[in-house]
């Protein structure tokens, strides 16, 4: 018995150190491939270990997220915080990605306590408190229903964004090419000569 | 003697005491000391250096100084290295406020020759070291200090030491200590620099560094630089945090129109908008050599996705290509191997699986001799997220995946531990074995709730916690189990909601059928914007180059403003998830009151 808890401990242990030094990103586009995040990442450090956290819950619409595991703590902290300072971004333009530290909730391989039992009870029909803990679970299923209401919204914002800002691109491009254009074919040089205007820069 | 030197740029300049003569011909001169642009500097003051191109001024210390026979004058400068600078090679030394480290040892880096033009002003460095030789500075003279240093850092062996030699790159080491006049002449000199320098002690807010900047506009470039200098060193008392971060972005506005009109002046000013960060010279250069890395990798996923007019829709098909190829290869290491099979499929554009099939077989072959390195767990979680969207069917493409397995030889022992999962909870969805388990506690494990389970139903199961992710309650868990039947699983419902099953903490433990959201097709993502191609050829790899690797965003770029948007909606969202969950929190502590027993 000793010896299971004392190995539990260790695993715990290793555990929180492993939390320590990981990172959580999301906002990466489907296109990012944990070669691509080896490579971003190991600006700031070497990189041990890349995991995709799946999301089954809602709509597969969301970002992907990933769990970077960094060589030690100072490593995920200055990924952080340079992260926080300069936008970041990964296999495409503008949107950033974004850095946080990682949870012990994140990882799904959590060291388990090998005596540990979650207590429970039944209640039935006939107990006092049977229609709270029947109006906790409409709630709890309310609270779901919520939670993904937000995200919807939350994924309308940033489609909405994106096409504000592809719209502003494409004027500031056309922009940018219709001087190009004008500076090539030489029209602007005639211009110049008409008014009299020094062409210098 | 005085010695008149030509006016440069009307900025004052006299030559102080001769030193001697040397060099080719005895034309060189050197000199002790110098004054320019109202400062006097002699030997050994430390002074900051504006490097062409650099946003911050380094200091240094000046060692020797001189005038050639083409009548350029030059100083050698011995550096001093902001704890940034060398912040890898800190470790856990924590530095001082205003603590700066002096170079030593044999390497680059260690001290430059520079025309004594690029002097931007005078800087008082005292040395607080401990040891014998060094005059100890008064609490006074610590606090009126620009910067203080006790340590040094060598070039060559990268090492903090704050023990100092008998003498430092060729300088007798009481040069290096504090000299006797040292201090009541830089405190002179403070005063006269009138309070431009004094401003930042007190630590300015950001309206009044815009201010000096401002100030600054019509005033002599050389005027200039210190201003910026002194917002230079604003930022790096209020330090690399949220705040330099938020005065980065208000500079910008203020500091581009000064700035563009310096450019047609002088030349060594500082051509963007003030920012501390030299990581992102560093992160830049760093970015292209892994541009050159991923270049290679990415160029075939870059080839892929070009194939038509890059609109994002085309990225997804193949981007849903990619997944379905990979269903199948199962020893892909990277996705160049699933994008050198999208090229080859992609011609057909079919989703015929067996066709598929036979083309993963040829790329994972091609993939074993390309060398990439990913962990192998990152195997299966490859496949895992593959395999979300996919529809069903997964049985018979099992079939032929465990064939093509068998022909490469990879290790699938990690593998095959989470592959099953996810490919068990698509089958169980369907086969209605699969139940989503809520209000549990963040912190059990998977193995827990399985326990749990066959405790309270007495019947087997399999569990996975989900896990959590930006938009996960903090307080609630959740849960996947899989039972072993569907009577297993609908009665399992049943018994949860004809009763209430009780976790410690008066949870009752809500159950609902199978996975709440369809996995979507198409995936898609907001804000990865791209410019419709109708130019040529050329223009398309850089384009394609920028999109396949990762880069920080500097400020003076439309992508920074955009950035800046989507920073501000990842904020935002950031509080709507903290102010719902606050809510939700709120009202199940408002339910739980009602409880009556206990």
């Amino acid at each position: 018995m000793a010896t299971s808890s004392e190995t539990f401990e260790k695993e715990c242990a290793e555990f929180e150190a492993k939390v320590k030094r990981t990172v959580f990103v999301d906002n990466l586009s489907p296109q990012v491939t944990k070669k691509v995040i080896e490579t971003a990442f190991s600006q700031f450090g070497t990189v041990l270990f890349i995991e995709l956290i799946s999301n089954h819950i809602e709509s597969n619409s969301t970002p992907m997220c990933y769990l970077v595991e960094m060589e030690n703590p100072n490593q995920a902290r200055s990924v952080i915080e340079d992260t926080r300072n300069l936008p970041f971004m990964i296999c495409g333009m503008p949107r950033p990605i974004r850095v946080q530290k990682a949870k012990a909730e994140m990882f799904g391989d959590r060291p388990h306590a090998p005596d540990r039992k979650i207590p429970f009870h039944w209640i039935g029909p006939n107990d006092a408190d049977f229609e709270v803990a029947q109006e906790m679970k409409r709630l709890v299923k309310r609270q779901t229903a919520e939670a993904s209401l937000l995200l919807k919204m939350q994924m309308v914002e940033e489609r909405k964004l994106a096409e504000k800002h592809d719209v502003m691109l494409k004027s500031n491009y056309q922009k940018y090419q219709m001087i190009e254009d004008i500076l090539n074919d030489g029209s602007l040089r005639r211009l110049a000569r008409q008014y009299k205007i020094n062409l210098s820069d | 003697m005085p010695h008149l030197a030509r006016t440069d740029n009307e900025v004052e300049f006299l030559w102080g005491k001769k030193r001697g003569v040397g060099g080719k011909n005895r034309g060189v001169r050197f000199y002790e000391s110098f004054t320019y642009d109202g400062d006097e500097y002699s030997l050994y003051d430390c002074a900051y250096f504006y490097k062409e191109g650099m946003k911050e001024p380094y200091i240094g210390k000046i060692v020797k100084i001189w005038e050639q026979p083409d009548r350029k004058k030059k100083v050698k400068a011995l550096w001093f290295f902001h704890p940034m600078e060398i912040r890898n090679w800190l470790n856990d030394y924590q530095p001082l406020e205003k603590e700066i480290f002096l170079a030593t040892g044999e390497g680059k880096g260690i001290s430059n020759i520079n025309p004594l033009e690029a002097i931007a002003g005078k800087c008082n460095v005292v040395c607080s070291s401990t040891d014998q030789r060094n005059p100890q500075p008064s609490e006074e003279e610590l606090k009126m200090a620009d910067y203080i240093f006790h340590c040094t850092f060598d070039v060559g062996t990268l090492n903090i030491s704050d023990k100092i030699g008998d003498s430092v790159a060729g300088i007798e080491v009481s040069f290096i200590f504090n000299q006797k006049g040292q201090i009541a002449k830089s405190a002179t000199a403070d005063v006269r620099a009138n309070g431009k320098l004094k401003i930042e002690n007190n630590g300015t807010t950001v309206s009044e560094k815009d201010q000096i900047l401002s100030d600054k506009l019509d005033d002599r470039p050389l005027k200039k630089m210190k201003a910026t200098v002194a917002s230079a060193k604003v930022k790096d008392d209020i330090g690399l945090g949220e705040s330099a971060y938020n005065s980065n972005k208000e500079d910008v506005k203020p500091s581009n129109p000064p700035d563009s009109s310096e450019e047609k002046t002088k030349t060594r000013i500082v051509k963007d908008s003030v920012c501390p960060e030299k990581e992102t010279s560093k992160l830049k250069v760093d970015d292209t050599r892994a541009q050159k890395l991923s270049c290679n990798s990415d160029a075939v996923d870059g080839k892929a996705s070009n194939e038509k007019a890059k609109t994002r829709i085309v990225k997804d098909s193949v981007c849903l290509e990619k997944e379905t190829l990979k269903l199948k290869v199962d020893d892909t290491r990277a996705r160049l191997s699933c994008n050198s099979d999208a090229v080859d499929g992609q011609a057909s554009h079919k989703k015929e699986k067996t066709r598929i099939a036979e083309d993963s077989v040829k790329g994972s072959v091609k993939v074993k001799k390309t060398d990439e390195q990913s962990s192998r767990p990152s195997n299966g979680t490859l496949l895992k997220s593959s395999l979300d969207r996919l529809p069903s069917k997964t049985e018979k493409l099992l079939n032929q995946t465990s064939e093509v397995a068998k022909k490469q030889e990879i290790d699938k022992s990690n593998w095959f531990k989470q592959e099953p999962w996810e490919d068990k909870m698509k089958t169980a969805a369907e086969e209605g074995t699969l139940v989503l388990l809520q209000n549990l506690d963040p912190s059990n494990t998977s193995k827990d709730v399985e326990d749990l389970i066959s405790r309270a139903f007495q019947k087997k199961c399999d569990a996975r916690m989900v896990r959590w992710t930006t938009f996960s309650s903090p307080y609630s868990g959740r849960a996947f189990a899989i039972f072993k039947s569907k009577k297993d699983a609908a009665e399992a419902l049943m018994k949860l909601e004809k009763h209430s099953l009780i976790l410690p903490n008066k949870r009752p433990l809500v159950g609902s059928q199978g996975l709440q959201g369809m996995p979507e097709l198409h995936r898609k993502f907001f804000g990865h914007l791209f410019i419709d191609k109708f130019r040529p050829v050329m223009q398309r790899e850089e384009m394609k180059k920028a999109v396949s690797t990762s880069h920080c965003s500097q400020p003076n770029t439309i992508e920074y403003e955009m950035a800046m948007d989507w920073e501000f909606l990842q904020e935002k969202s950031k509080e709507q998830w903290k102010a719902l969950n606050k809510g939700h929190e709120n009202e199940v502590k408002q339910l739980k009151k009602h409880w009556k027993m206990k």
